[in-house]
């Protein structure tokens, strides 16, 4: 019973709400000026799937990248 | 009448009372290094703002250990709820998949969900004062006179500014020597300016006092455009390198999926 409860991937929703509520928070101009003091520049995605996407690209991209380095032993443990 | 429309109401928010609007408890937000850091100090702001805005108490947990890995295994063993998110950065959560490869017990990419990109910090390649090579151009010369006698500095052997530097050489054709600072940019700055080591890719927010008072000389802005504050350093891409260096970014992910322990 309990096993139907608990969800099996974070909600659509739940996500959604987090997505709009941190990029509402993060583009406020006085929560910028801020970030930007600390030299961090607010990049905010325009939708999870968007940032999920990116992670994947980038994710992919550093796996060819060691993949068709000359000495890979050097650049990992 | 009045009573089947009143029926008709408690029906139609039945459905919505039976699930608990999110956030309903406190939310755990897991960093994967210790406290000070970029990515904590931005966890912070945002579990700050957060607590403000939804009303519910998000909460920063620190998971240090085995390069962050620790807290991304945390995370993506989490249950799928809502409740237990990760701040990371790109060296946790788009490097260490494949550096990692053989220690990690999750694949970051398949086993975290994207919220958002929060912040993004410029980098930039920086030299000694006292190296006389001003531009790319100039240090691509000097590695190709004399190959590995020029040194360059990063946080440690896989860490992003050793892997920048790497794809600089494998662009440029040319060799230098690695110098790992394990005690990060806190180390490697001091050393650099006494000439120990002569370039590296680090972070406009631990470079930019030594900048401005001429113990360290900007070499290329990493970002596509120049920075505001370095309104003369031409970036890699107008000297010839575009798509070298990391685009350095932190961000929230949440679980995917329910995972077995």
């Amino acid at each position: 019973m309990a096993r139907h409860v608990r969800p099996a991937a974070t909600p659509k929703p739940v996500i959604d709400r987090l997505h709009g509520a941190v990029v509402a928070v993060l583009t406020r101009p006085e929560q910028k000026e801020g970030l930007a003091k600390q030299m961090m520049s607010v990049e905010v995605s325009g939708s999870p799937q968007e940032f999920t996407d990116l992670v994947r690209q980038e994710t992919a991209a550093w796996g060819a990248f060691f993949a068709r380095s000359a000495n890979t032993d050097r650049l990992a443990r | 009448m009045r009573i089947s429309a009143l029926l008709f109401c408690m029906l139609a928010v039945a459905p919505a009372m039976a699930q608990d609007p999110y956030p309903s408890k406190p939310v755990r937000i897991l960093v994967p290094y210790g406290p000070g850091g970029a990515t904590d100090i931005i966890a912070r702001i945002v579990a700050q703002r957060l607590t403000e805005s939804l009303g519910q108490t998000f909460l920063v947990e620190n998971r240090p250990g085995a390069n962050g890995n620790l807290a991304l295994e945390a995370a993506a063993k989490a249950p799928p709820d809502g409740y237990t998110l990760l701040v990371g950065n790109v060296s946790t959560n788009a490097i260490n998949e494949t550096i990692f490869a053989h220690q990690l017990q999750i694949k970051p990419s398949r086993d975290l969900t994207g919220i958002a990109k929060l912040v993004e910090i410029p980098h930039i390649v920086v030299a000694s004062a006292s190296f006389p090579p001003n531009t790319i151009a100039e240090l691509v010369a000097a590695a190709k006179k004399e190959p590995g006698k020029i040194n360059f500095a990063s946080v440690g052997l896989g860490s992003y500014p050793h892997l920048d530097m790497e794809q600089l050489m494998l662009a440029a054709g040319v060799e230098l020597t690695h110098v790992p600072y394990k005690g990060g940019a806190g180390q490697a700055i001091p050393a650099m300016i006494a000439g120990e080591v002569q370039v590296a890719f680090f972070n406009m927010a631990s470079l930019l006092p030594h900048i401005k008072s001429g113990r360290l000389k900007a070499l290329a802005a990493v970002p596509a455009q120049r920075l505001p504050e370095l309104p003369n350093v031409p970036t890699l891409a107008e000297q010839g390198f575009p798509g070298i260096g990391t685009n350095a970014w932190q961000g929230m992910f949440a679980p995917r999926r329910r995972r077995n322990r």
